[in-house]
């Protein structure tokens, strides 16, 4: 079982890296074979309530930094964004079909998985976050700047 | 034993989040002002509304009102909480459903936030229950400010076949119109706000002459978009256009706030507004401000609304009929789209 960085009631398993492009929150884990699966962080689920849809793009490429599709609660709707370019070759049916599941347990439930088309440098950019440290910063900035907006 | 009120009360899925029981933030930054809460019984509401979430018409297994959940939680806690996280609040709305028991426990409810919190309180009342105007007295003594009359139907027929003979229901239109007349004089002209659901089949005529009636008694009007429930008899209706709304809650602003009278307005043969009997730079200046096409609800202590009810109408994703916070320019220019459109 990965490592589980803590900050308040939010934790991020340190087996995968979290996406910090503004709104994104996506975490991506490396799977063999160059694919990758992604999936919501515990943050984002927290700041979009309980999920009622998930909606994805009808295409089967996204580029790094691009939408994939959309995710709706009752009172909160945002785009779900790309780390990595790549062709989509996994969806999760289930957890499209129920995406309450995601609010169970966001880093079991994946929403796509991708055959990245060059995983190598995707994975060096300054947005995806890996260590402990970067990522509780990052959080405590999110948090007070979601407190902020209260 | 069953979680009923008055020690049990449910809340709307935005009051659960900003009490903190739900996780989730709002769509833009809109923030909640007031709490909207039900007081709650097994076997639930007596009435068979044919629109309504909480009607005993309604296929089990279906418990959404209004669009959204809305769970139960003990009094004590909303109370608790309220005093806790509701930096933001200034207002709460206890509603009545069609019970016996509903009369006794919403004084008791009102009590408790009037002696416990710093909130203002309204009411949303049952008229079917309020048999003379004592029960509307002791409201107001159990620190009651503003009440709410859900006449929900802009017509007689309408509202027979949906709330009344045409459901077998408990609700007779007189004695809604009757029990308002008596809440003016008891709570105050402009304290009393008559709940429209827009969309159940009136015509924008018939729906400005109903709000025109309402304030000619001194009463406010709030408007709510139909919105099918499912499981409801009306599960299968069609919302109202978003430009049909728009034109109505700009008709509602000019009455509510003595610009315009439904009489001096113009419709065509389907019923739609087509001259709003303003002159065009004072209508311009309305629509500019945007004011008109907020949720309309009990004000705060600002005088502005406070029962903004975000995303109660529609999903965030859909284009919105009432906006929980002042439209900005971008909203504007939508809004003056949809007003233009009489294509439904």
């Amino acid at each position: 079982m990965a490592k589980t960085l803590h900050v308040g009631k939010l934790r991020f398993p340190l087996d995968r890296r979290y996406y910090i492009r503004k709104g994104a929150h996506i975490w991506i884990l490396p799977q063999k074979g160059g694919t990758v699966k992604l999936g919501m962080d515990s943050f984002l689920t927290e700041n979009a309530g309980y999920l009622n849809y998930i909606s994805l793009d009808k295409k089967s490429t996204v580029k790094r930094g691009g939408s994939l599709g959309s995710f709706e609660s009752a009172k909160f709707v945002s785009k779900l964004y790309s780390p990595v370019s790549g062709k989509i070759i996994g969806i999760n049916e289930p957890v499209l079909k129920d995406p309450r599941r995601i609010n169970k347990d966001p880093y079991g439930s994946w929403i796509v998985e991708l055959q990245a088309s060059d995983l190598e440098k995707d994975l060096l950019s300054p947005e995806l976050l890996e260590e402990a440290g970067d990522i509780k910063e990052w959080i405590k900035e999110e948090l007070r700047r979601a407190e902020a907006d209260e | 034993m069953s979680e009923s009120s008055p020690e049990f009360v449910r809340t709307s899925t935005a009051a659960a989040m900003t009490l903190k029981y739900y996780p989730g933030k709002f769509y833009r930054g809109a923030k909640l002002k007031a709490l909207n809460l039900l007081l709650t019984y097994e076997p639930g509401c007596y009435a068979r509304c044919a629109y309504c979430g909480l009607s005993s018409s309604r296929k089990p297994n279906e418990d959404s009102f209004i669009r959204v959940d809305w769970p139960t939680i003990r009094t004590d806690e909303v109370i608790e909480r309220a005093n806790k996280y509701g930096k933001g609040l200034d207002r709460v709305c206890i509603s009545m459903i069609t019970h016996p028991r509903a009369l006794k426990d919403l004084n008791i409810v009102s009590k408790r936030f009037r002696d416990e919190t710093k909130l203002s309180i309204s009411a949303l009342i049952g008229p079917t229950l309020i048999k003379s105007r004592k029960p509307l007295l002791d409201m107001r003594k159990a620190g009651v400010e503003r009440v709410g009359i859900a006449v929900d139907a802009a017509t007689l027929e309408l509202f027979e076949k949906y709330r009344g003979k045409g459901v077998r229901g408990p609700h007779k239109w007189d004695r809604y119109w009757k029990v308002l007349g008596d809440a003016v004089d008891v709570f105050g002209r402009g304290m009393v706000g008559v709940h429209l659901i827009v969309g159940l089949g009136e015509t924008e005529r018939q729906m400005v002459e109903t709000i025109q009636k309402a304030h000619d008694l001194g009463a406010c009007t709030h408007l709510f978009a139909f919105y099918p429930e499912e499981g409801s008899a009306l599960e299968k209706l069609a919302r109202p256009a978003v430009g049909h709304y728009h034109r109505v809650q700009l008709a509602r602003w000019l009455i509510d706030n003595d610009l315009g009278n439904a009489k001096k307005m113009k419709f065509d043969c389907k019923g739609q507004i087509t001259d709003f009997g303003v002159g065009e730079e004072a209508l311009d200046r309305v629509i500019d401000e945007g004011e008109a096409f907020m949720t309309s609800g009990c004000p705060g202590k600002d005088g502005k609304v406070s029962c903004n009810r975000p995303y109660g109408n529609e999903r965030p994703s859909e284009k919105l009929r009432n906006y929980p916070f002042l439209p900005n320019s971008k909203d504007v220019l939508e809004i003056r789209k949809h007003l233009a459109d009489y294509s439904s």
